[in-house]
């Protein structure tokens, strides 16, 4: 019995020697080798980079009085949470939109929107962000938030580019 | 032989021109009192129809209806049915008769005590009947009065859609709707060119408010301005050299005169205030525009280098969108009232003298139609903005469009060739 199993090794060792030169001349081994790392060896490293704190980006947007672009004291308040939100994200870049209510001429209030953005835009660097980061658009009385309720319109929004 | 003919005619054509000119030139100087009176009687008898088919005689009624209105409106004549009227009042007319043979419609102008033809005129019977049938309400005007009619013109506007605001022309009466830009996005401040075939407007189709040019013959936009800012509320002047515009360009709104021959770009105003809204003269020596260097928007003057500024408005906080006649002695603009609503008024250029035309709702964005007769503007009276048109006195407010919310009109000049 143990011969036969010797034999029989012997015989698949013969026929292995014997036959992998044909195989290799017919075709070029193309071999795939599939590195398997066991599960347990995948390292999660422990000192992963931590985000900092910070809050979620929200800019909020400012109102005005009718017909005018002076920057208000909640206004004011508003552009001061603004700037310290855009201290936080440095990267970002805001296009401050201006807006109206439908009083008056469209032309007239397109002029006054692109006012009170660049006020907006104004007060922002004066509280230290960069006016590269800042840019202007008026879009007039053309875009109203409500058009019931005028004194919503005179506003500022603020937009992550 | 033909040619010395030709050669004639030519010297005729332009001898014609020559002397014709100083009259469309503001040397003809109505005043406001001179408007009204004097309108002169027009007979419209019902046309004969030689083939009898019910829907010749339903086109034939229907050109004699939209003629009627257009005379009517024009403002020139007093329109009666039968000449029983004239007999009756003892007064002299005109009797418009028309015929119908085949294809061919043939109007006849009579003196109607002499009975002498003033003139025939002979039409095709096209398909399209509204635009026959203001061609020769346009005729008419233009043999008895020596006026051009207005029939014919159109009124381009922005119209809000779900996207923002497209541009779109009608008819001078309402009728014909044509759609002109559809790229859902806003289109604002359209203004014709004084050829007729082109107008300005202003779109953020570039994220920025730029100034483009659409061509109505071949349907292609250009772009005009496109500086830094907004390029926006355009005019051109009316002998087509120039174009008046406000940009943003150097920090506030500033009003900037393009000059299209030398593509030269002169700032007309400097100053830290507002200055938008510009409207040239007829003359296209002066230019109306709103400023609020007082303080509140008010109509200032100035000429076309910027120079000899005065302002025009004194009452109210709030006045805007100065139209300048094209008869020239009188400009249209819209004030505040006390109530927050906004009205037309009309004044003289030259002498303040303001003359309220609108009550009901909120009315703005007055303008002119080219015979300084009729304004169309801008009304919420009936619920949403809406165009409203009106005799240059405030007489006969009626809607023009429904079933959509319009703004921003512009009315055309006198087409010189066909507009579609």
């Amino acid at each position: 019995m143990r011969y036969f199993k010797l034999a029989t090794l012997l015989f698949l060792i013969f026929v292995v020697f014997a036959g992998c030169p044909k195989k290799q001349e017919v075709k070029p081994a193309e071999e795939i080798t599939v590195e398997e790392i066991p599960y347990e060896e995948v390292k999660i490293p422990e000192e992963f980079p931590i985000e900092p704190e910070r809050p979620e980006l929200v800019l909020n947007r400012i109102f005005f009085d009718f017909d005018k672009s002076d920057i208000r004291v909640d206004a004011s308040e508003t552009l001061k949470r603004n700037a310290d939100m855009l201290k936080l994200y440095p990267d970002v870049k805001v296009i401050i939109e201006g807006h109206c209510c439908e009083i008056g001429t469209a032309e007239y209030n397109l002029a006054l929107g692109e006012r009170r953005a660049a006020a907006a835009r104004d007060y922002l660097v004066m509280l230290g962000i960069s006016p590269d980061r800042l840019a202007t658009v008026s879009y007039g009385e053309e875009k109203p938030l409500d058009p019931t309720d005028l004194p919503r319109n005179r506003r500022c929004e603020f937009l992550i580019r | 032989m033909e040619y010395i003919k030709r050669t004639a005619i030519l010297v005729l054509a332009l001898s014609f021109s020559l002397i014709s000119k100083p009259l469309f030139a503001q040397d003809v100087y109505l005043r406001l009192t001179d408007y009204g009176g004097g309108k002169t009687n027009i007979v419209i008898e019902p046309f004969f129809v030689s083939r009898l088919s019910d829907e010749l005689i339903t086109k034939v009624r229907n050109i004699e209806h939209i003629v009627k209105n257009d005379l009517e409106y024009s403002l020139y004549f007093e329109i009666y049915s039968d000449t029983i009227f004239l007999i009756q009042s003892d007064s002299q007319g005109i009797v418009l008769k028309g015929s119908v043979d085949n294809e061919r419609l043939s109007i006849v102008l009579e003196d109607f005590l002499s009975r002498e033809t003033i003139a025939r005129r002979d039409y095709k019977l096209s398909t399209d009947i509204r635009k026959l049938s203001h061609t020769i309400s346009d005729d008419v005007v233009e043999i008895l009065t020596g006026e051009k009619g207005i029939a014919s013109t159109k009124i381009v506007f922005s119209y809000k859609t779900a996207t923002g605001k497209e541009l779109a022309m009608i008819d001078y009466d309402g009728f014909t709707f044509t759609p002109l830009t559809k790229n859902e996005n806003f289109n604002l401040f359209p203004a014709w060119a004084p050829d007729g075939k082109r107008v300005l407007f202003s779109t953020y189709l570039r994220g920025r408010l730029n100034l483009y040019v659409f061509d109505l013959e071949r349907r292609v936009i250009e772009s005009l301005s496109s500086f830094q800012g907004l390029n926006f509320a355009p005019c051109w002047s009316p002998d087509g050299t120039k174009i008046c515009l406000s940009l943003t360009k150097d920090g506030n709104a500033e009003i900037y005169l393009l000059d299209l021959e030398t593509k030269k770009l002169n700032r007309l105003t400097n100053n830290r205030a507002i200055d938008v809204s510009p409207a040239f003269s007829p003359n296209s020596r002066e230019i109306a525009f709103v400023s609020d260097r007082s303080g509140n928007p008010q109509i200032y003057v100035m000429d076309i280098y910027g120079g000899n500024v005065r302002r025009l408005t004194y009452h109210g906080s709030y006045n805007t969108s100065p139209a300048w006649s094209p008869r020239g002695d009188i400009i249209a603009y819209v004030s505040r009232e006390d109530d927050n609503s906004q009205q037309i008024y009309i004044t003289d250029p030259y002498d303040f003298s303001p003359i309220r035309l609108t009550y009901d709702g909120n009315n703005e964005e007055p303008s002119w139609s080219p015979d300084g007769l009729h304004i169309v503007f801008a009304s919420n009276r009936h619920g949403r903005y809406e165009l409203c048109t009106m005799n240059w006195d405030g007489s006969r407010q009626r809607r023009l469009t429904n079933s959509i919310t319009a703004n921003g009109p512009d009315w055309s000049p006198v087409p010189r060739l066909s507009i579609n």
